[in-house]
């Protein structure tokens, strides 16, 4: 009751615990809008712990935009998965001026991007639904070159200390980032078994001029894939690595048992908020598999993959973006300017060129 | 009236009566998809004709038709997506009165359609149109709603819809 008494409007006909009910149902962009309604409005939709809620709420929904950045631009468009890839349903241009067409987007999760001036040793973490920016400057990076880019990056929720946490790996550290405590950085001495010069880092490549994996982020975890490269073209055995978020450190998942031999290269997605693994040496087949609680569990196989999606073209320029509501893959490829999708009740791809290049979800509306 | 057992197969029937006084007669299956009446039919106090002070007769009858259609065995899924769509392009007042008797009758289901739905139909229209909506009067002092505006104005831009509805 007390909760009521604190916003009771006495004007509305709607009582409180509906509005909230409605409310916690609108973009963010509507929110800001209507916190001028009224005061009650105003102070329901301000409130730290509705918030939180709208945000767990969407993520419940498994509403999530995809965003797609025009290349050597600042251009942002967002377009609902539900929907299309192909309407956008926002455009935005990176607020901040000086750093128009000289930055890259590291990676992004919950409605978060992470992304790095060229040249510099300062992140910016941009919030696009309220259109607001930080930057970060990590004591740790000031000591190296300016131009570093690290090999791989991930953001993940914690949820149970409420806070978003930012991994850094270079080849000698790794920094860790907390949300909660502005400006706090850790840094560890990196895996052993990134030191070796054999794997590189692959999640996706974002921008052709620099290679970097974005991490994989589920709920209390982010991921990364590591392929050991043979040489520029052909990848051969797949690693992944992870933040444990019990001991603050990163650590190598052990392989899943299920990855055959003729598997070893595979990339990694969330579907259905889970950790997904997808590969498959055969040229026209892609498994699809998915680690639920209880382990890793086979999702499907797709036939009839596009010749494009082919080994090393697989690693470059490929990638599975999401799952629809619907049960439709999306995938990026089989070039930069193309996007995938898979009907798995047809057993069938249809290919459409995007709009605009590269792309990266986990965007929360 | 305690000892019915709900694992006879036998249908019962309860009586709902709405805030105009009209009387509803429903199967007991149906109707404890609201957790307020199966409580009240757990606590044995379904045995005589059920008020429902807080709804009137022409948000019931809307109600018992959504309960009928998710109900029943034999609608499937396509023809229950295709009601629900018809169902929340009533006007926006008769969906808020039925979201506030979902609330009451504690119907899960209907009351996150009913609140998606307003969401929905809301999220593109100005401050102003919501205050008609929603029957508020501002408690802002002008400048209080300039500073409010200011702090997101793009939040204000684009193609904002007037309407009531």
């Amino acid at each position: 009751m007390s909760k009521k008494t604190t916003f009771e409007d006495t004007t509305s006909i709607v009582p409180c615990d509906i509005l909230y009910f409605i409310l916690i149902n609108l973009p963010v962009k509507s929110l800001l809008r209507f916190r001028s309604v009224s005061a009650p409005w105003n102070a329901i939709i301000s409130e730290e712990e509705f918030t939180k809620a709208h945000r767990d709420h969407s993520k419940a929904l498994g509403r999530k935009k995809l965003l797609l950045q025009r290349a050597f631009t600042s251009e942002f468009r967002f377009m609902d998965l539900e929907i299309s890839p192909k309407v956008a349903i926002d455009k935005q241009l990176f607020p901040l001026k000086r750093f128009r067409a000289d930055h890259d987007v590291l990676c992004s999760h919950d409605g978060l991007v992470l992304l790095k001036k060229r040249k510099s040793y300062k992140f910016i973490l941009w919030n696009p639904s309220i259109r607001q920016q930080r930057t970060l400057v990590c004591p740790y990076l000031e000591a190296y070159d300016d131009d570093i880019l690290p090999y791989g990056c991930g953001m993940f929720y914690d949820s149970v200390t409420d806070d978003y946490k930012i991994i850094s790996i270079y080849n000698k550290c790794y920094v860790i980032w907390s949300m909660s405590n502005m400006n706090c950085w850790t840094t560890k001495p990196t895996l052993p078994i990134l030191e070796r010069s054999l794997f590189s880092l692959r999640g996706t490549t974002n921008s052709w001029s620099y290679f970097y994996g974005q991490g994989i982020s589920t709920k209390d975890c982010v991921f990364w894939s590591l392929n050991q490269e043979l040489d520029h073209h052909v990848c051969k055995a797949s690693t992944i690595i992870y933040f444990d978020v019990k001991t603050d450190e990163l650590k190598e998942l052990p392989k899943p048992n299920l990855i055959s031999e003729d598997d070893q290269l595979f990339c990694l997605t969330t579907l259905k908020g889970c950790l997904g693994l997808y590969g498959g040496k055969t040229i026209d087949k892609l498994n699809i598999w998915i680690m639920e609680q209880d382990g890793w569990k086979w999702l499907m196989k797709l036939c009839d993959v596009p010749s494009g999606f082919c080994e090393h073209y697989f690693v470059k320029h490929s990638e599975l973006l999401y799952c629809t509501g619907n049960g439709e893959i999306v995938f990026k490829g089989p070039n930069k300017y193309h996007f995938s999708i898979y009907n798995p009740k047809q057993q069938r791809f249809v290919t459409k060129p995007f709009s605009i290049l590269f792309a990266k979800t986990e965007v929360t509306k | 009236m305690a000892e019915a057992s709900s694992s006879i197969t036998e249908k019962f029937f309860l009586t709902l009566k709405s805030s105009d006084g009209d009387e509803f007669v429903l199967e007991e299956s149906i109707a404890i998809q609201s957790i307020t009446i199966k409580n009240m039919v757990e606590d044995g106090c379904s045995s005589s004709v059920i008020p429902l002070s807080k709804v009137d007769t022409e948000t019931l009858i809307k109600v018992i038709e959504y309960m009928k259609m998710h109900s029943s065995t034999s609608s499937n899924e396509e023809e229950i997506e295709n009601f629900d769509k018809k169902f929340v392009s009533n006007s926006i007042n008769t969906i808020l009165n039925i979201l506030e008797a979902a609330n009451f009758l504690d119907i899960n289901n209907l009351l996150e359609l009913c609140a998606e739905a307003v969401a929905n139909r809301i999220k593109n229209k100005t401050p102003e149109a919501v205050r008609k909506i929603f029957n508020i009067t501002s408690d802002f002092t002008p400048e209080e709603e300039a500073e409010i505006r200011n702090e997101t104005p793009w939040a204000f831009e684009g193609n904002l819809d007037h309407s009531l509805d």
